[in-house]
């Protein structure tokens, strides 16, 4: 299935079954480990579930890291956990930015380094420290009930 | 026979002790509880959560609340505490920008200065200037890395990029030659275009050499030497990033200025004194002990401070019913700290530590509404309920069924809003003191100077032990001890700093290691606890010395902390003092001591 020597070096495996669009999968996973620094290597098989990809692409790595890219979705698995639990998947096609951070949590694992959130993070509205603006509020309303409060 | 049950009202916990008393003098102790205290503590509210924790402790044993001959509440300490903390620097960088972040994978290495273009303005640059080229979202790394080479064979000399996107590397790796490249910039639309700019990245491991230094940063701008001075603070806040970018505006301006917290007025019995909050704590702290005891602090009119000493006087006012011209405030802990604050003209959220005071305050009034408490008891449970003596002195008589305690005995009492000491002499006389910071104050700290603008996370931190998320299987504990787990962690805690909070793992959102934040932690409680353990024991020590003190006990929730009691203990063990941990009863811990005191206190016919 796979060819020996291919993953002689330590390297994370993305096992990848060929469909319309898998290219461009590839691309954006191979980016975001390039970006992260940790060294891929790409191969066909035969499978489409892509945990299954993903659960043989650990066990052969050097590493224990495998990506899965299947029709449907995309899987990062460790060899060391049960081949039905895998760490993360997907099972939607997803987008380029998706695919991109596959590629990045997948060398993470590796690095042993958190790994990076989920795309919309940056959009996420700016924490408000509550108790300064509650604080701010309760001393307002104090102000305006004392300035108006009892009168003679 | 007859049975008597003791409830202590604490402002976070409702202590309850049942006891059955024969003949006026045997007593066997049947049950205790405690449980959240309802309401501010003091007030009626606290009715129904008394009620709660008297069911839960008739229910272990077994007697009905009709058989109860008496409930002793306690004369609870009329004090409550309030925290503020007082900026006293600010840096400030206007029209002038810099990114001073820390993305994880920077690309390049190295120290460029050029103008600020925009990729796709490249094609009209002529070639032999030296640029920075700014790449806003939406450009493929590849796209990118073309369109860069191209100016580079045009003669164009390039000697940086900023991005936004995380695609630093991903471009470096693409390039004809090594050049700094900083991405993950949020804000890359601010970064000014036609600007000269410095980029730097430092190898891995290292931090940037040339823009935290000032005189870097006077090289590459050719800044004059009041110039130079202007830019200090910018330096300061570049100081350990391994990448960073200044851009220099014309009208650039910095400046790191000191605002005035203003003053606060200490009244004592010797004089009263003026002291600038800006002057630090340990010049407060100063003064407070030279005029001590304190009988009032107020605050310069219009600042942070007096607002925040008249909402102390406030909150007390309303609950205790009496005016405010009443309310005095008779201590204030400052504590030195800095509060990381969003630097502005930064470009990705930087932030720069600024220098900081904290305050707590604490009001002490005459009397708490009690008797209302123990009337609406009455009334719903139709039961003899006294109000039995002050809180302080059915502490020590609970402390000292400690086993191993003798008479002259002191007791520590550090809860959330003061710290509260008590000493009880051979010849059975009660001296107690309040003071202001205790643990509210040690979360504020922990909140402020982790950046976290979560009080209740901090609160976590400050409870609980750390460890680092080691691999998807294995822990480390603080003290380096592994522990391993037969089922896979979830992946938002791997490799992070976790809190182990009662079974489950709460991961810590920053990038801060575990030995700092464990640092912070232990020094939070060592400023708070520690001092004030050492201040309240030398005003209630006979002579004033600390050192004529024997016995210290700890009790109250602050005492079942998993490190403060051992600290305390410590830091009294100079003092040739015998400290530790209460156990009331032999059996209840540092619980419960004020329960049982009031217990104890119905044999004495104490009322």
């Amino acid at each position: 299935m796979l060819p020996e020597g291919a993953s002689d070096n330590p390297c994370v495996l993305i096992h990848v079954f060929p469909h319309t669009g898998w290219e461009e999968k590839i691309r954006e996973v191979q980016a975001g480990m390039e970006e992260e620094g940790i060294p891929c290597h790409v191969v066909q098989a035969e499978e489409f579930d892509e945990v299954i990809l993903a659960y043989q692409g650990a066990c052969a790595s050097k590493l224990g890291v495998g990506l899965g890219i299947g029709v449907e979705g995309l899987c990062i698995h460790y060899n060391k956990l049960p081949e039905r639990q895998p760490l993360f998947a997907l099972n939607v096609p997803g987008t380029p930015v998706d695919w991109r951070h596959f590629g990045y949590n997948a060398a993470r694992l590796v690095k042993g380094i958190p790994f990076k959130e989920e795309p919309m993070e940056e959009l996420a509205p700016k924490l408000v420290d509550s108790k300064a603006l509650y604080n701010l509020v309760y001393g307002i309303v104090q102000k305006v009930l004392r300035e108006t409060g009892p009168r003679p | 026979m007859s049975i008597v049950v003791g409830v202590d009202i604490g402002n976070s916990t409702t202590e309850v002790c049942l006891a059955s008393i024969d003949s006026g003098n045997i007593i066997k102790f049947l049950a205790s509880s405690i449980i959240k205290t309802t309401g501010i503590k003091g007030t009626v509210a606290n009715v129904p959560g008394i009620v709660i924790a008297l069911e839960e402790v008739l229910k272990k044993s077994g007697i009905k609340m009709t058989d109860l001959d008496e409930i002793r509440l306690n004369e609870a300490t009329p004090v409550i505490g309030d925290l503020a903390m007082e900026t006293i620097t600010e840096t400030i960088i206007t029209e002038s920008t810099m990114i001073g972040h820390n993305p994880s994978t920077p690309g390049g290495v190295g120290l460029g200065v050029g103008t600020t273009v925009l990729l796709s303005q490249l094609v009209n640059i002529q070639g032999g200037e030296k640029v920075l080229c700014v790449i806003p979202s939406g450009i493929d790394f590849q796209a990118a890395a073309n369109a860069l080479n191209e100016a580079m064979v045009r003669g164009i000399d390039v000697q940086g990029v900023i991005v936004k996107q995380d695609d630093a590397v991903l471009i470096m790796n693409r390039l004809q030659k090594t050049i700094p490249i900083v991405d993950e910039v949020t804000l890359i639309d601010k970064v000014p275009i036609g600007m000269l700019a410095a980029v730097e990245v430092a190898e891995a491991g290292q931090t940037i050499a040339t823009l935290s230094n000032p005189y870097g940063l006077a090289t590459v701008f050719k800044l004059s030497a009041e110039e130079t001075k202007m830019v200090v603070p910018i330096a300061r806040a570049l100081i350990g990033n391994r990448s960073a970018v200044v851009v220099r505006t014309p009208e650039g301006d910095v400046k790191a200025r000191t605002i005035s917290a203003g003053f606060i007025t200490v009244f004592g019995q010797r004089g009263k004194a003026d002291i600038d909050v800006d002057a630090g704590a340990a010049k407060i702290m100063e003064t407070v002990e030279r005029v001590q005891p304190v009988l009032d602090v107020q605050g310069e009119a219009g600042t942070n401070v007096s607002g925040m000493l008249e909402r102390v006087r406030q909150v007390m006012s309303e609950l205790t019913a009496q005016p405010l011209g009443e309310m005095k405030i008779q201590d204030v802990l400052a504590v030195d700290t800095f509060i990381p604050k969003i630097v502005q003209g930064g470009l990705a959220g930087e932030f720069a530590l600024e220098n900081a005071v904290a305050l707590a305050a604490m009001v002490k009034t005459s009397r708490l509404p009690m008797q209302q408490i123990a009337d609406q008891l009455t009334k719903n449970l139709g039961l003899r309920v006294v109000i039995a003596g002050v809180e302080a002195g059915m502490a020590i008589r609970g402390a000292l069924t400690t086993p191993g305690t003798a008479k002259p005995l002191a007791i520590l009492d550090m809860g959330g809003g003061s710290t509260d000491a008590a000493i009880i002499t051979r010849d059975e006389q009660v001296l107690s003191i309040h003071l202001a910071g205790a643990g509210d104050m040690v979360t504020m700290l922990i909140n402020s100077e982790l950046g976290l603008l979560d009080f209740n996370l901090a609160e976590d931190i400050k409870k609980y032990p750390l460890a680092k998320v080691e691999s998807l299987f294995h822990i480390r504990l603080e003290d380096g001890t592994v522990r391993f787990y037969e089922h896979h962690l979830p992946p938002e805690v791997f490799s992070r700093v976790v809190i182990l909070k009662e079974g489950e793992m709460v991961p810590i959102p920053t990038n801060h290691p575990l030995d700092k934040i464990r640092h912070v932690r232990r020094e939070a409680k060592k400023r708070v606890f520690v001092v004030n353990a050492l201040r309240s024991l030398a005003r209630v020590a006979p002579t004033g010395n600390i050192r004529h003190i024997d016995f210290v006990v700890l009790v109250g929730g602050s005492a079942l902390d998993f490190e403060v009691a051992d600290m305390v203990t410590n830091a009294l063990a100079e003092y040739g003092i015998v400290c530790g941990r209460g156990n009331i009863r032999g059996s209840e811990g540092p619980r419960n001591a004020v329960a049982t005191g009031l217990v104890l206190s119905y044999l004495c016919g104490e009322a």
